[in-house]
């Protein structure tokens, strides 16, 4: 009777899952870094960065369909044998805490800061980590589901949003000069790196319906995300300039604040837009739950989900309590960022062996 | 189902004085039965039946009076059947159990004297009001009758609409001791298979004393019934019942309701109105939206206007802002009482309205509205904006044509409200995204409840066409959903007809 | 486990503040005034609205004693009320504050890294106390004035141009200067006209009412002002419909050059009776008040070294190479810039 029976999710919640989870997350957190480096072109290192990591994605997801035909963890276990399988689950594990936990810290910091500031940063990360449980224990077919709504009312208004402030766009501000070219493939070294939420793309579209499509859904999430996160850089250093928005802890979603709204009966957009952030936040953490638990439950051979889901949640709101890695000394998520990439090899491991495996099989 | 009162799966007996011996003993105190011994011609009969519930015409004319005066003596229970008794329906039984079950449901049995069969007469004759006009979903264009108490009469109103040989009408009988009848109706090469055997499944594994009304059979049908939002449809209209039998969803008749059961039931099924389809599309569309947004206001009116005011009043244009605070300088109370004691006084002015007669709850609406509306805010209890939020929230909550789904929404406000009061415009949020994640995991028959907003590439984003906007006719050429696969297309591919 | 969760669930609303400051509580601060004592601490004052039956104007003068801007903060809870910012219109800075190096750059970072204060708000300067100007706005309305006269007068500004946080802090940062006009007040009221020029957050001069004009053409800022000509005797007032400069730069003798073409439609409503040499005279006329405004404004900027209108910018953005060989502090000041004016009238 089900749609999508055995907990799998259609190409097109994939790609919904992809967008509603990383592009408010990213919003909040990556332009800051991306223009401190590449200054008024950093829309150029954001495009240069999501294509290719769009493009690498296509490429991992192609092997994947091809090799594949269990989910990433049964596959993992079948290549690699338990104890690497293990060892490769916990890796992912900490990676995915880290990563969530991060992120959900920087979007409370954000809660605290310009959304609600009665309310403390670490009430919102318990907030959001206990409605991440909700959304966690009705699977990933409710996640998907949600993300489906989120993505499309995330990009409707962050769009309607843009085209509202592009009459004041100044064409001047964004030209690039040639002594800034080092500095925009340095950026988009780091936005192809903070981009690579590798655990999200792989385990989740080893459980799409059709493992063959799923490369093109996989793609298009991050060319979506790369235009919009490379529209959005572009109308915040054209709103600030290039200092301010260095200044901006999240120039993004400040930006709004410039946009007049004629008739509107709010104003301050970046507030209320700033809400459309947070459900990202949430649904980065509600999926990052659901994964963590999965793979726990793989880790332990058990099937106490109700134990493994409020576990993980628990690793990922005590991960956020370490900070607000944003605009302090240490920056926790930029120093993730420039590291994906390596997580974005050590799954390749999966696809990889199991490919090998496969054409030795034929071969045979 | 099991009969439970007093086992008696056991055969007649052939003598006469023993059956009416057990019969009479089963009926002991139930003085509405009508027991009567009557000769046809030398051999001796006993007929049975339920005052009242049986038509005195049927028993007096085509039997009794054939029996007893017109015919001639039979030696077996069958040859009454087939040459005395001139009955559309009759049916011989043997056990004690059927005759007790027909009586019950007011069929005549009659019983002979030598012969193990009881002769089964339909004879049902209830008292019952006409053919009623719909009160909950009242249409300005389209058909005005609705369904009434008796489930046959029901289940005739939507064969009317069908006339097709593949409405199959599964009948059943539901409840341990009232054994209301229901029944299941389908097209049979529309629906789909599993969706009917699951229904069915469904209805035959409760086991409960009584089934009242349909709103009964929806509570145990439901998989998620502690959520606050309906999963099945209820309609008292039987052209919406036939619409939806014509999609490939079930219709469950349940006898003594108004109301039939429509499933599987989406959010968006419940924004539809029969009239939908019989105005111009351009107007519907443009009413669908009106729902939709009035949904959102309902639920989420109040919440945000305590985020704004009391925690981010630099959101409001500047003007408004100062207007709303001068408007609040005298109310004694805080903003969320002041919008609680708005919202509980207009619910119970909706609650009292409705147990009133309709001449004396429109007198109440008017006291209540000039008390709450006018008075309150001249005696500064409340600031007049929160009037008009509460009022705009009410009507808002009015125009949405599902009073089930009606009622979720008027719980979920309260539910934003006590949020945003306790965490401004983050708590708003958090709110709104629980309660959408919560409809995103309901599932109704497998369907998901935010269908087509969710997994509508499912059908190719066709149902998309009867959402927020309602196209054209012509464009709906496909079924939704519900139907099965190899039954997607309702209309042929010259859009229905042709264009001259 | 689910007591558990239903605990987890309410440990979060006793953590954070239930319940903020009801919107009549407080003080809807609508214009705040900066001005220097000889300490140089801060004194800075307040006008505010009081919600009541009439929404009451008040004007108070804080002295805060603070050397830094930072103040909202302590403003906030200096009174029974709480001042509340997320309405200010607008920020009065005295001109002796802006002589002090670096003040300019405080206040409005303060400002901006303040989430109540919104990016729109307006920033004037004044050679009067801000204490008095916030004081006089009493007798000229409700608090908004400021506000109301940039959305009331749209069309009848052409002595100036609105400045918002937003925009000061983007020309501080993009251009080094910024020009922030001017208010004061006589017995008729409150004037907004002038300006006066900062350069690396610091005074270093004055715009009068003809070059503010002339910066506004040059910043393409007319757009929708009204001015008046004076034509045989009779005042002419044209609308600027259209307000565009192209700038290209080049180098001459090894000096920069610029040549700035300012290109305007203007719309005046003439006799029915003038003919065509009348017509051209006309636009002869406005086109010599252009560009002698616009003369007078880049006069002035050069003397005090403020490229507000940030040619420099535009040159690294346009010409890089060019940019990077004449790259120097004083690019500006030694730039050769020349204006031509091209009047279209409708």
């Amino acid at each position: 009777m089900n749609f999508s029976k055995n907990d799998k999710i259609s190409n097109n919640q994939l790609r919904a899952v992809i967008i509603a989870a990383l592009l408010g997350n990213l919003a909040i957190s990556a332009p800051l870094k991306i223009i401190s480096i590449s200054g008024s072109a950093a829309y150029l290192s954001v495009l240069l960065g999501g294509v290719a990591a769009a493009v690498l994605f296509y490429l991992a997801i192609k092997l994947m369909g091809a090799s594949f035909t269990k989910s990433y963890e049964d596959t993992a276990q079948e290549v690699l044998g338990r104890w690497f399988s293990v060892i490769l689950f916990l890796v992912v594990f900490i990676h995915i805490v880290l990563f969530s936990g991060f992120q959900l810290s920087a979007a409370c910091t954000m809660v605290q800061n310009s959304m609600e500031r009665g309310v403390n940063s670490v009430a919102a990360a318990l907030i959001l980590s206990a409605a991440a449980v909700y959304m966690a224990f009705k699977g990933s077919e409710c996640s998907s589901r949600m993300s489906e709504i989120a993505s499309v009312i995330m990009v409707v208004f962050i769009l309607f949003i843009f085209a509202l402030s592009l009459p004041s766009f100044d064409v001047e501000t964004v030209k690039f000069t040639p002594h800034e070219g080092v500095n925009i493939i340095n950026g988009s070294m780091f936005a192809a790196g903070s981009l690579c939420a590798s655990e999200y793309v792989f385990i989740l579209s080893a459980k799409a319906n059709d493992t063959k499509k799923s490369a093109r859904a996989v793609f298009w999430a991050f060319i979506v995300i790369t235009l919009i996160l490379s529209l959005g850089t572009m109308l915040s250093v054209n709103a600030f300039g290039v200092k301010e928005a260095q200044r901006k802890i999240w120039p993004v979603i400040e930006m709004m604040n410039y946009t007049e709204f004629p008739g509107s009966l709010v104003e301050r957009q970046e507030v209320l837009m700033s809400g459309f952030y947070i459900i990202s936040s949430y649904i980065l953490t509600g999926v990052s739950v659901y994964i963590a638990s999965s793979l726990l439950k793989k880790i332990f051979k058990s099937s106490k989900n109700a134990v493994f889901v409020i576990l993980s949640a628990a690793a990922v709101f005590a991960v956020s309590l370490f900070g607000n890695g944003i605009y302090e000394k240490f920056n926790f998520i930029y120093w993730l960022y420039k590291y994906n990439v390596i997580i974005f090899f050590v799954m390749m491991i999966v696809p990889l062996a199991a490919y090998i495996r496969r054409n030795k099989k034929c071969g045979n | 189902m099991k009969n439970t009162n007093f086992g008696d799966d056991m055969n007649l007996y052939s003598e006469l004085y023993e059956n009416k011996q057990k019969i009479k003993d089963v009926f002991t105190g139930a003085d509405d039965i009508v027991m009567r011994e009557f000769d046809n011609f030398g051999v001796k009969c006993l007929i049975v039946f339920a005052d009242n519930v049986v038509s005195r015409t049927v028993i007096e004319n085509p039997v009794l009076t054939n029996i007893m005066v017109l015919g001639e003596a039979q030696s077996n229970m069958e040859a009454v059947a087939t040459k005395l008794v001139s009955v559309g329906e009759t049916k011989l039984v043997k056990t004690f159990e059927e005759v007790f079950d027909a009586v019950l449901i007011g069929d005549t049995v009659i019983i002979m004297e030598g012969d193990k069969r009881a002769l089964v007469i339909s004879s049902k004759g209830w008292p019952s009001r006409g053919i009623p006009q719909a009160q909950t979903e009242v249409v300005v264009q389209g058909p005005k009758d609705a369904f009434m108490e008796i489930g046959s009469f029901n289940t005739v109103l939507i064969r009317r609409r069908i006339r097709d040989t593949s409405l199959k009408v599964r009948r059943m009988k539901c409840g341990r001791r009232s054994k209301t009848d229901i029944a299941v109706m389908y097209l049979k090469d529309v629906a789909k298979d599993e969706l009917v055997e699951e229904v069915i499944r469904q209805i035959k594994s409760i086991d409960v004393d009584a089934i009242l009304d349909s709103g009964y059979m929806e509570q145990f049908l439901e998989k998620k019934h502690n959520s606050p939002f309906p999963q099945l449809q209820m309609t008292e209209r039987p052209d919406k019942a036939a619409s939806a039998i014509y999609e490939g969803r079930v219709a469950i008749v349940v006898d003594n309701s108004p109301f039939v059961i429509l499933v599987p039931s989406t959010v968006n099924i419940f924004f539809q109105a029969s009239e939908d389809y019989y105005d111009r599309w351009e107007i519907m569309s443009f009413l669908r939206l009106l729902r939709y947004f009035a949904v959102i206001a309902a639920t989420c009116l109040p919440g945000i206007y305590i985020a704004l005011t009391v925690y981010r009043p630099d959101l409001i244009p500047t003007a408004l802002a100062l207007k709303i605070a001068s408007s609040r300088a005298y109310v004694p109370f805080p903003t969320i009482a002041e919008v609680l004691i708005m919202e509980t006084a207009f619910e119970l002015l909706r609650e009292a309205g409705v147990r009133l007669p309709s001449p004396a709850s429109s007198a109440l609406g008017i006291v209540g509205g000039i008390v709450i509306g006018s008075a309150a805010v001249d005696a500064g209890i409340v600031g007049p904006v929160v009037v008009i939020i509460a009022a705009l929230s009410g009507i808002c909550s009015f125009a949405i044509p599902n009073p089930a789904f009606v009622s979720a929404i008027r719980l979920v406000k309260y539910f934003v409200i006590f949020m945003s009061a306790f965490l401004g415009l983050f708590g708003f949020y958090i709110s709104v995204f629980l309660v959408l994640t919560h409809l995103a995991s309901l599932e109704s028959y497998g369907i998901p409840y935010l269908y087509p907003f969710c997994g509508g590439s499912i059908n190719g984003y066709t149902d998309f066409k009867d959402s927020i906007i309602r196209a054209p006719l012509r464009f709906m050429t496909k079924r939704p959903i519900f139907a099965r696969k190899g039954q997607k297309r309702r209309m042929s591919n010259n859009k229905g007809g042709s264009r001259k | 486990m689910r007591k558990l969760m239903l605990l987890l669930c309410f440990i979060p609303f006793m953590l954070c503040g239930c319940g903020g400051n009801e919107i009549e509580g407080r003080n809807f601060v609508s214009v705040m005034g900066f001005d220097v004592d000889e300490n140089g601490e801060y004194n800075v004052s307040v006008g505010f609205v009081t919600p009541g039956g009439e929404n009451m104007y008040t004007a108070e003068s804080k002295n805060i004693d603070s050397s830094s801007a930072y103040v909202t903060d302590k403003l906030k809870s200096s009174g029974k009320r709480q001042m509340y910012f997320g309405h200010l219109k607008s920020v009065i800075i005295n001109t002796n504050i802006l002589k002090n190096e670096d003040r300019l750059n405080e206040i409005l970072l303060s400002a901006s890294s303040n989430n109540d204060i919104s990016m729109e708000t307006i920033i004037l300067s004044s050679d009067y106390k801000a204490s008095d100007i916030v004081g006089v706005i009493k007798e000229a309305g409700d608090g908004l004035y400021i506000w109301d006269f940039y959305r009331n007068n749209r069309n009848g500004i052409f002595a100036t141009y609105k400045l918002t946080l937003g925009d000061a802090i983007k020309m501080c940062d993009n251009y080094g200067s910024v020009v922030i006009p001017s208010i004061s007040y006589d017995d008729e009221g409150i004037n907004i006209e002038g300006g006066v020029m900062c350069s690396q957050y610091r005074y270093v001069g004055k715009l009068n009412q003809s070059a503010m004009r002339g910066f506004c053409l040059i910043s393409e800022l007319a757009k929708g002002s009204v001015e008046t000509i004076s034509y045989n005797g009779v005042n002419i007032p044209f609308l600027i419909s259209k307000n565009t400069v192209n700038k290209n730069f080049y180098e001459e003798n090894g000096v920069l050059c610029a040549d700035l073409n300012i290109s305007i439609k203007a719309k005046s409503q003439m006799h029915s009776g003038t003919n065509l040499s009348d017509m051209q005279s006309i636009v002869f006329a406005i086109e010599e008040e252009i560009y002698n405004e616009a003369s007078a404004a880049l006069a002035a900027m050069h003397g005090a070294d403020c490229d507000a209108a940030g040619l420099c910018y535009s040159l690294m953005k346009d010409n890089y190479g060019l940019y990077s060989k004449y790259k120097a502090d004083d690019m500006f000041k030694n730039m050769r810039i020349n204006v031509n004016v091209d009047v279209e009238t409708v």
